[in-house]
Formats: C-alpha cells, structure tokens, sequence
C-alpha cells in the first residue's frame, strides 16, 4: 500500500475532515481464487480506486461473521467477500457455506443500523482480475452512495 | 450506544448466527416464496424479508436478554433498565423463554419475579 493511498483513505486518523470521509473497504479474498485474481488486476495495472484493504483468508468460509460484525464496529464502511465460483472451491463447498451465511450476516446488519448493500459477496476466479476490478470500482460507488457507516456518524 | 451495550448486542448477534430460527427461514425462501402450502397459499417476497427481519429483531433481542440473565437474577425492570428494550416486549420474552426452559423463577425483588439463565448443558467428555 502507497503512503498516498493510505493517507487518501484515512488510515492514520491524522487528514483533515474531507479526505476522511473517502469510504474505508474492507475486501476478504479467497487464497486459491479471488486473491490471485486481485493480483492478476494490480499485475494488469488495472485502475481501481485506493479506498479497499484486501485480507487474505484461506477459503472464504473462512471469514467468520465476527470478523464482518467488528469491521463494521471499528469503522469499516463496506465489506467485500470475494470467494471462487460454486463448484470451484478449492475445499469442496465452502463457497456454499459462505453464500448462506452472508444472506444470514445481510439480515442481521440491518438489526443494528447498517444497509444490506455495505455487504457483498462476490464470486471471482484466479484469471478474473478484470471482474476484480469492475467489482471493486461498483462497491465503492456503491459504498460512496450510501455515505459513512452509521459507526462513523453516517 | 454504551460501549458494553454494544459489545453485548454483538455477542447476541453472533448468537443469533448460530441459532437455528433466522437460518431455518433463509434456508426454507424457495419454499416459502415459490410453492404454495396444502391451503394454496404463497408468501410474497416483502412479506418474506417482513418476517426474516422480524424473526432477526426477535433472535437477537431474546439473546441479549439471555445473556444477561446469564449474568444472574434480574428482573423486568433491570432488564429494561440495561437493554433499553420495552418492558412489554421483555415480557413477551420471559413468557417465551420460560416456556422453552432457558430461564427460570429464582425469586421475586419487592413485587417483581426475578429471573435467572437456566445453566446450559456441557458436552460431557468420553474417557477413553
């Protein structure tokens, strides 16, 4: 991450009031699929904007709906969850788990405030870095629509 | 919100992933929504996402409760005083959680009964 960047999105808490309002996204990517397919996307110099953290987990059953839940506590604006097509997972099916439980994880959001769009899931393979890139640019419009999460006085 | 209060709604909604009502209904919204029951009656997709959400606000309100009461005897009012919930709606709660044995009578605080966490069972561990 560029020291621009991070300074763009706000990370160190020390810009003034209008740059923080840049929208904080955090992307989990499937080790096997979606992480290699951001790779391919930074590779290809596709242009995407600076407001996304991409965390790595193994699978995307991985990310646990703890994990969404404190995000959104600790000021995340959107969460992203990027896992490979049904039928591809590297781990047989927990793509499938994966799909259920962020239906579950869009319903609660709601109970505490939240708009079930700050949530996605998408399906990205390892030679999909366009469709990283096209996904990641519509989420943060997406996120820039809907404004700052509730937690930082949306 | 209190920073306690918030921590506590999360542990609720983190209960309430792992229960069984909110995933039941997310799980059954082909059925519900697409096939008609014995009587020919469908359930429209806003009347759907109406009782999800109603089952979600429900879930995690009865958790929350629970949780305190796991914490010791409390009493509608105390309940009241630290959830923030209506006091009508926290005895619709107490009578539905009573029924299902999660909690139970321990003892009455001047003319309000007081009610405690029945303790959940623990896996018991096989020796080998």
């Amino acid at each position: 991450m560029s020291t621009d960047a991070a300074h763009k999105t706000g990370v160190h808490g020390d810009n003034g009031g209008s740059v923080d309002r840049e929208p904080k996204i955090l992307v989990f990517c499937c080790n096997w699929c979606s992480y290699a397919g951001a790779d391919l996307a930074g590779v290809s110099r596709l242009q995407m904007p600076p407001h996304f953290r991409v965390i790595r987990v193994m699978c995307s059953a991985r990310v646990d709906p703890e994990f969404i839940i404190r995000a959104f506590e600790k000021g995340a604006d959107g969460v992203l969850v990027a896992g490979c097509h049904p039928a591809d997972c590297h781990y047989i099916g927990g793509n499938y788990r994966t799909r259920r439980r962020m239906a579950l994880m869009k319903v609660l959001l709601q109970q505490f405030g939240f708009d079930s769009g700050r949530l996605r899931l998408e399906w990205v393979s390892a030679g999909e870095g366009e469709k990283f890139q096209k996904t990641i640019v519509s989420f943060t419009d997406t996120i820039k629509d809907l404004g700052p999460s509730p937690m930082r006085g949306g | 919100m209190e920073m306690s209060l918030r921590e506590a709604r999360i542990r609720a909604a983190l209960r309430t992933v792992d229960g069984e009502r909110v995933r039941w209904l997310l799980g059954k919204k082909g059925q519900l929504t697409g096939q008609a029951n014995v009587f020919g009656e469908t359930i429209t997709g806003p009347r759907y996402d109406f009782i999800v959400q109603k089952a979600a606000r429900v879930e995690l309100e009865r958790n929350l409760l629970l949780q305190e009461m796991e914490d010791g005897p409390r009493t509608v009012h105390e309940l009241h005083d630290i959830t923030g919930i209506a006091k009508p709606e926290i005895v619709k709660h107490v009578i539905a959680l009573k029924k299902w044995r999660l909690i139970d009578q321990v003892g009455m605080k001047g003319q309000s009964p007081q009610y405690m966490a029945v303790p959940r069972k623990t896996e018991t561990k096989v020796e080998m």
